[in-house]
C-alpha cells in the first residue's frame, strides 16, 4: 500500500480535472486573480469568510476596503488548498509547541 | 569623537581595544551617540535615542574597567535595540502610530541580560509597524518613515528590521538587535552588507518583545561578522521562565576562536530556491562557495524537499498574527497604521477557523521532520541570502518590483499570498519560508557587491538547534574573503 502522502488527493484531482476541463464557473474564475483557480467549494468557501468578516467589520470598511478584502480571502483560501491537499494520517500531530527536531 | 576607522571596527576589536584602554566606554558611547544624533535622521534608523541611559552606563563600564574588572565581550560595548523591546521607562512603539507613546515598566529579559553584560544601549531602531505582523506594502510603513539604506540613501533596508540594518550599516553602532518572523533580520542583513543571525526558535528569550507569531518569532545580532554574532548570542541567549517556548536548558557557549567547523564542512548548496535569483548575486554565491570548496569543504548541490512550506509559514503567521494583535483588531485601532493592507489584514484573518490552524500546524511537523533529514548529509546549507540586492523606495500600494524573499509581505496581497511558489512546484522554494517555519538557525554573510556596489548576501542553514554549525560555516567563509569589512561612504 503506497503511503498516503505519495497520493493525489480529491480535492488535487478535481482541481486539476477543473483546470484540464475549463469547468470553472464564471463567478469562481472572477475571483482567481493570480495562482491557482478556485474550485466551486473554495469559493463558496471565500464568499462565506467574507460575508462573516463584513457581519463583524463590514461598517468600518469602505466599498474599497471590502473588495480587498475579498481578494485577500481568495488569497488565503489559496494557501489553505495547498494545506489541505497535504495527506494527513490519524496520528499526525500538531506543532502547536514547536518542538525542535533534533535529528538521529 | 573617534573616526569611521573605529566605529567600523567589530565588537571583538572595539573590546579588544577597550581592554587595551586605547579608547574608553564613555569615548566610545558619545562618539557613536554623537554620530547617530547626526546621521540618523538622514536614513531614519532610530525612533529613539537614549543618551542619558548610554552615558550612565558607559560610566559604570568606565569605573569597572578602570579597577580591572571586565564582565565579557559586550562590555563597554554601544549597541541600538529594535524598537519591540521593552526598555523600562522609555518609549517601546513597536513601529506603529497605536502605540507610539506606550512604555513599560519592565525590561524585556534580553535586556536585563544585556545589561548584566554591561553593554551600553544608545538607542531604539526603527522598524515597519508591528513587524509587517498584520502585513504591509512597502518600506514606508512605519511610525519614523522608510529607513534608508547607507549603501545607496534611494533604497530601502528591507525589514522588517529595517532601522538595525540602517544603524549598523551608516556606523551608528557596531551591533543592533533584530527580530526575524519570516526573514526580517536576514533580508536587511543581506541588503545592508552586514552578518547577521537568526538564532533557532527557543534559543533568546522573547519576554519583553512584541509578538507576532509565537511558534515563529526568534531575536538575533545584526553586526560586523560572524564572529560578532557568536559572541552576542553567547550573551542573549539562554533558558527564561518567562517564555513559554525557551526550547534550550542550558546556555549557549561560544568559545570564539576554538570554534572550528566539522571537517570536511559539508555544505548543501540548495539549487530550487529563488527562481528569480539576480545573475549578479548568483554568480557571488558561486563564487564564494567555489572558494569554501577551496579551503577544504564539499559543496553538493542539494534540493529543499517538497510540501507546502510557505503557505504553512505564512498562514501560521496570519492567524497567530491575529490572535496576537486581537485587540487592535477588535477595536479597530488597526485603523491608525499606516498601510492600507495592514489596517484591514487582520479582520480577514480573524475568520479563519481553529481546525485551518491545527491542520496547518499537523502539516508542520512533517515539515520538520523533512527538512531534518537533510542535514544527516549536511552541516549547512546554502544559498543566497536574498534573490536580488536593495530595491528602490517606492511610495504607494504597489509591490516592489523586486520584492525580497525575505520579506513576503511586500509581494502584495496579505503576507505573501500574491507569490505563491507552489503555484510553480518545489522549483519555487523560498529559503525563509522552510527554514523559518521549520525553527532552523541562519547566517548571512556578505558576498560581494554588485555593478551599482550594492551587496549580496550568501546564508548558511543549520539543523535546527545547531547554531555553531551556520556561525563556524561563516566564519570560516570570513576568514578569507574581507566583504564584511567593506563599509558605506557617508557624506554628512
Amino acid at each position: 500500500m503506497p503511503n498516503s502522502r505519495d497520493r493525489i488527493s480529491r480535492r488535487r484531482f478535481g482541481v486539476r480535472a477543473a483546470l484540464a476541463g475549463s469547468l470553472l464557473p464564471a463567478a469562481a474564475q472572477a475571483q482567481q486573480g493570480r495562482g491557482a483557480p478556485l474550485d466551486p467549494p473554495q469559493a463558496a468557501e471565500v464568499e462565506s469568510r467574507y460575508n462573516e468578516a463584513i457581519r463583524k467589520y463590514g461598517s468600518r470598511l469602505n466599498d474599497q476596503q471590502k473588495q480587498r478584502i475579498r481578494t485577500i480571502l481568495t488569497a488565503n483560501e489559496r494557501m489553505l488548498s495547498h494545506i489541505r491537499e497535504f495527506p494527513l494520517d490519524n496520528g499526525d500531530t500538531p506543532a502547536t509547541i514547536l518542538k525542535l527536531a533534533e535529528g538521529k | 569623537m573617534l573616526g569611521e576607522d573605529i566605529l567600523y571596527l567589530t565588537v571583538g576589536e572595539l573590546s579588544q581595544r577597550l581592554r587595551k584602554k586605547a579608547f574608553s566606554p564613555v569615548e566610545l558611547t558619545q562618539s557613536y551617540l554623537d554620530r547617530s544624533q547626526k546621521l540618523g535622521p538622514k536614513f531614519n534608523a532610530y525612533v529613539t535615542l537614549t543618551p542619558e541611559l548610554a552615558l550612565e552606563q558607559a560610566k559604570a563600564a568606565e569605573k569597572e574597567m578602570m579597577a580591572g574588572k571586565f564582565r565579557g565581550p559586550l562590555h563597554g560595548i554601544p549597541y541600538a535595540l529594535k524598537d519591540l523591546v521593552a526598555v523600562k521607562g522609555y518609549p517601546t512603539t513597536w513601529g506603529a502610530k497605536p502605540f507610539a507613546k506606550q512604555t513599560f515598566d519592565y525590561n524585556a529579559t534580553l535586556v536585563e541580560k544585556l545589561n548584566a553584560a554591561g553593554a551600553i544601549l544608545i538607542g531604539k531602531a526603527a522598524m515597519i509597524e508591528l513587524a509587517g505582523g498584520l502585513g504591509y506594502s512597502n518600506g514606508f510603513a512605519s511610525l519614523t518613515g522608510a529607513a534608508r539604506n547607507p549603501w545607496n540613501t534611494e533604497c530601502w533596508t528591507c525589514g522588517s528590521s529595517s532601522g538595525s540594518g540602517a544603524v549598523v550599516s551608516a556606523g551608528l553602532a557596531p551591533w543592533a538587535l533584530g527580530s526575524d518572523t519570516r526573514g526580517s533580520i536576514i533580508c536587511p542583513t543581506s541588503w545592508c552588507g552586514l552578518s547577521g543571525m537568526r538564532p533557532s526558535f527557543g534559543r533568546v528569550s522573547r519576554y519583553g518583545a512584541m509578538a507576532i507569531a509565537w511558534t515563529m518569532d526568534k531575536l538575533g545580532p545584526m553586526a560586523r561578522s560572524a564572529d560578532d554574532c557568536g559572541h552576542i548570542l553567547s550573551v542573549i541567549a539562554g533558558p527564561d521562565p518567562k517564555d513559554h517556548d525557551s526550547t534550550f536548558q542550558s546556555p549557549f557557549k561560544y568559545p570564539g576562536a576554538d570554534l572550528e567547523p566539522r571537517k570536511p564542512l559539508r555544505i548543501g548548496k540548495l539549487t530550487n530556491v529563488f527562481p528569480r535569483l539576480d545573475s549578479q548575486v548568483d554568480a557571488a554565491v558561486n563564487t564564494a562557495l567555489a572558494a569554501m570548496q577551496k579551503n577544504g569543504a564539499h559543496v553538493t548541490e542539494v534540493e529543499m524537499p517538497e510540501g507546502p512550506f510557505e503557505d504553512a509559514a505564512e498562514l501560521t503567521i496570519l492567524i497567530e498574527a491575529a490572535s496576537s494583535f486581537e485587540k487592535l483588531i477588535q477595536t479597530g485601532d488597526c485603523a491608525g497604521l499606516t498601510d492600507p493592507l495592514g489596517q484591514i489584514n487582520g479582520y480577514a484573518s480573524d475568520v479563519f477557523s481553529s481546525s485551518d490552524y491545527l491542520r496547518v500546524q499537523r502539516v508542520r511537523t512533517i515539515l520538520q521532520k523533512r527538512v531534518d533529514k537533510l542535514f544527516d548529509n549536511f552541516d549547512v546549507l546554502a544559498a543566497a541570502g536574498q534573490q536580488s540586492v536593495a530595491s528602490r523606495l517606492t511610495p504607494g500600494p504597489r509591490p516592489q518590483p523586486q520584492p525580497p524573499a525575505g520579506d513576503r509581505a511586500a509581494r502584495g496581497e496579505g503576507r505573501g499570498a500574491a507569490a505563491n511558489p507552489q503555484a510553480n512546484g518545489n522549483a519555487n522554494r523560498q529559503p525563509d519560508g522552510v527554514s523559518s517555519l521549520c525553527g532552523l538557525p541562519a547566517l548571512a554573510v556578505p558576498c560581494g557587491y554588485n555593478t551599482e556596489g550594492l551587496p549580496m548576501a550568501l546564508q548558511f542553514m543549520g539543523r535546527a538547534g545547531n547554531d555553531h554549525a551556520v556561525i563556524a560555516a561563516a566564519r570560516t567563509f570570513q576568514s578569507f574573503t574581507d566583504w564584511h569589512k567593506r563599509h558605506p561612504k557617508i557624506e554628512a
